[in-house]
């Protein structure tokens, strides 16, 4: 078959599911609103106001810092899981790995509300605080919660993406550092973590757009005082029916992750040696 | 206990179990300063395990390692004095060709004018001078496998381990490049401890051969002994071709055994002194040993055997027939071509001739 065959259900999938309504989100960005009302036109109003206005740029940095900080996070955390999987012995593997995939199982939904039971003022993670004495400690509607779970929710893409990685260091390299006289920390830095860095830039470009982007977790585990630019997008939409200013909110969002995901793959290209 | 200096290696009687499975019983080695040794068995013989006790990669279940004299079975890798030639290359690919070799060098921490002379010289040694700035991936695989081994030798280790490092290179190169690392092997002096299952390796480059089969060493000699005086069954079988007459004992005298083969045929062989003394064994003959009949080149002591040629095979050099004796056993035959060799085509009937001090007696392993 010719490869364009191959390729068709997917493409016409993404230019009617993806392209087209990112076409229109595009188009709607840039139309004129007024008392409620959408006018067809050509303005840049939306962007400028929600880059000169204080309370917006607020929450774009706040996003920012906070799809930084998960991505960051679940890489650290998620490295030595991956090691773990990758490289362990222990029979254990197969259950921590059905673990780690386990939260891509259910619902973010479902998952976020179990935070919500486990992090509040009276939940499980305050009690056990309360016994070591360091008291109630508000986790929820607050950024603290947010945070919290968003590493739970993306930590298994970080995961997966530096397993890929670890997996394509052949172990005998490891060996080999080792034989040369590279103790376990030396052998690490000087040929696992250069070797599986590409995996890293990886899962924390991935964990930063889908962050950007994540809005039930947000919600629900920051209530109403938390704000992201995805919550954002919902309330101007749906409660303010400013789907202009949505949109343009959303295309700005759009083009970080585009900006983000091309830096990473640059990186990627210079740290990977084919 | 008592160490010659000349010792760079001992191995005293190791044993590895993984799980209900003994991988390696009581293994002893001692490999003298300088010494090129081969560890030479069928995949699964515990050959590659004994390497990967000795480099540190695997802890002994009992015995010791002394390297230098020195106990280092408690010590890891990177604190014992060898440095391994893989079967994967094992190059680090973010690397260059010169930072590769230097590597182990900035582990020991070297100055650096001097990683950058003996680097150089490492590349000369393996004859890839002007290549360091090279990736491992821009290099074919035979020269990866020099880079590798000049990262190893580059170290000066108290013994170069080289696991089957030929194994992933195609035939030509492989027969180039075993010369290649005898030659820097017997330059610089180095004592080496190579793991291989390929026979021919093993002849071509080694001072002793340490023939390996279900974690035992079976037999421990230089590569001649381990040709022609094979000790066992297994060793005669893996190491060329091998005849195999089952017959009884029937007399045994100091350094000869008369054989009655099932046929009743009457058989003189070599037995060493400590070869089986009655029962059901084997007379080994090696192909080149057998004289196809008519010949004239015996005293008259030599055995006899009638056979049908089944095969003939013309190699160029030689011819190879495969006849059936009356015994039902299969023998091969090779005959040099040369002017006025005697030939004999399928199906005929021949007589097979070969001297006494050519047929050896072996126990009859149990099967």
């Amino acid at each position: 078959m010719r490869p364009v065959f191959l390729v068709t259900p997917a493409l016409v999938y993404l230019v009617v599911l993806c392209f087209i309504p990112d076409v229109i989100m595009l188009a709607l960005s840039v139309f004129e609103y007024r008392d409620g009302v959408i006018y067809p036109g050509f303005t840049f109003e939306h962007y400028v106001g929600f880059l000169t206005d204080s309370f917006y740029l607020n929450i774009l940095l706040r996003t920012l810092y906070l799809a930084f900080g998960v991505g960051v996070l679940t890489v650290l955390i998620g490295y030595p899981v991956a090691y773990f999987l990758v490289r362990g012995r222990s029979r254990f593997k197969g259950l921590v790995l059905m673990l780690v995939l386990m939260p891509l199982l259910a619902s973010v939904v479902v998952r976020t509300f179990g935070w919500l039971v486990l992090l509040e003022p009276q939940g499980l993670v305050n009690q056990l605080l309360d016994v070591v004495g360091l008291g109630p400690v508000t986790l929820i509607r607050n950024y603290t919660g947010v945070f919290i779970g968003l590493v739970h929710v993306y930590l298994p893409y970080s995961i997966l993406s530096i397993m890929a990685s670890l997996s394509t260091v052949h172990p005998s390299l490891e060996l080999a550092a080792q034989n040369l006289g590279a103790g376990r920390v030396a052998a690490f830095r000087r040929v696992t973590l250069p070797l599986t860095l590409p995996g890293m830039v990886t899962g924390f470009a991935l964990t930063f757009a889908l962050v950007l982007s994540a809005y039930a977790t947000p919600r629900i585990l920051g209530g109403r005082t938390v704000h992201t630019t995805a919550t954002q997008i919902y309330d101007q939409m749906l409660f303010l029916l400013n789907w202009p200013l949505a949109g343009a909110i959303a295309v700005i969002v759009l083009v970080i992750s585009l900006v983000v995901l091309w830096v990473t793959s640059r990186v990627q290209g210079k740290l990977v040696i084919a | 206990m008592e160490q010659p200096s000349a010792t760079d290696v001992a191995v005293v009687g190791v044993t590895k179990r993984f799980g209900d499975v003994t991988a390696v019983h009581k293994v002893s080695l001692d490999v003298a300063h300088g010494e090129f040794l081969t560890l030479l068995g069928p995949s699964g013989c515990g050959k590659t395990t004994t390497l990967n006790i000795i480099a540190g990669f695997l802890r002994p279940d009992d015995g010791q390692i002394l390297l230098g004299g020195q106990r280092v079975d408690h010590l890891p890798p990177y604190r014992r004095d060898t440095a391994m030639v893989f079967q994967q290359y094992a190059l680090f690919p973010h690397m260059t060709v010169a930072e590769n070799i230097a590597f182990g060098l900035q582990m020991r921490k070297a100055p650096k004018a001097e990683i950058v002379t003996r680097v150089q010289r490492a590349l000369e040694i393996v004859r890839l001078p002007g290549l360091g700035d090279r990736r491992p991936s821009q290099l074919s695989g035979g020269q990866q496998q020099r880079v590798a081994l000049a990262r190893a030798i580059v170290v000066e280790p108290t013994v170069l381990l080289l696991d089957e490092p030929l194994s992933n290179l195609d035939l030509k190169l492989r027969e180039n490049l075993r010369l290649e690392i005898k030659r820097v092997q017997r330059e610089l002096g180095i004592t080496a401890i190579y793991v291989t299952h390929d026979q021919g390796e093993a002849l071509v480059m080694s001072d002793r051969i340490a023939v390996m089969n279900q974690g035992v060493v079976e037999q421990l000699g230089p590569p001649t002994e381990i040709y022609e005086e094979p000790r066992t069954a297994f060793v005669a079988e893996f190491i060329g071709t091998s005849n195999f007459l089952r017959g009884r004992l029937d007399g045994v005298e100091e350094e000869t055994a008369n054989i009655v083969l099932a046929d009743g045929v009457q058989l003189r062989a070599r037995r060493r002194p400590d070869g089986p003394t009655d029962g059901e064994v084997l007379v080994m003959v090696r192909p080149e040993h057998l004289a196809l009949g008519g010949g004239n080149g015996t005293d008259g002591r030599a055995n006899e055997l009638r056979a049908l040629v089944k095969e003939v095979v013309y190699l160029g050099s030689y011819i190879r027939f495969v006849a059936e004796l009356a015994t039902g056993d299969t023998v091969t035959v090779e005959e040099m071509n040369l002017p006025g060799a005697v030939r004999a085509g399928i199906g005929e009937s021949v007589t097979l001739r070969v001297a006494p001090e050519h047929c050896l007696l072996l126990a009859r392993p149990e099967r």
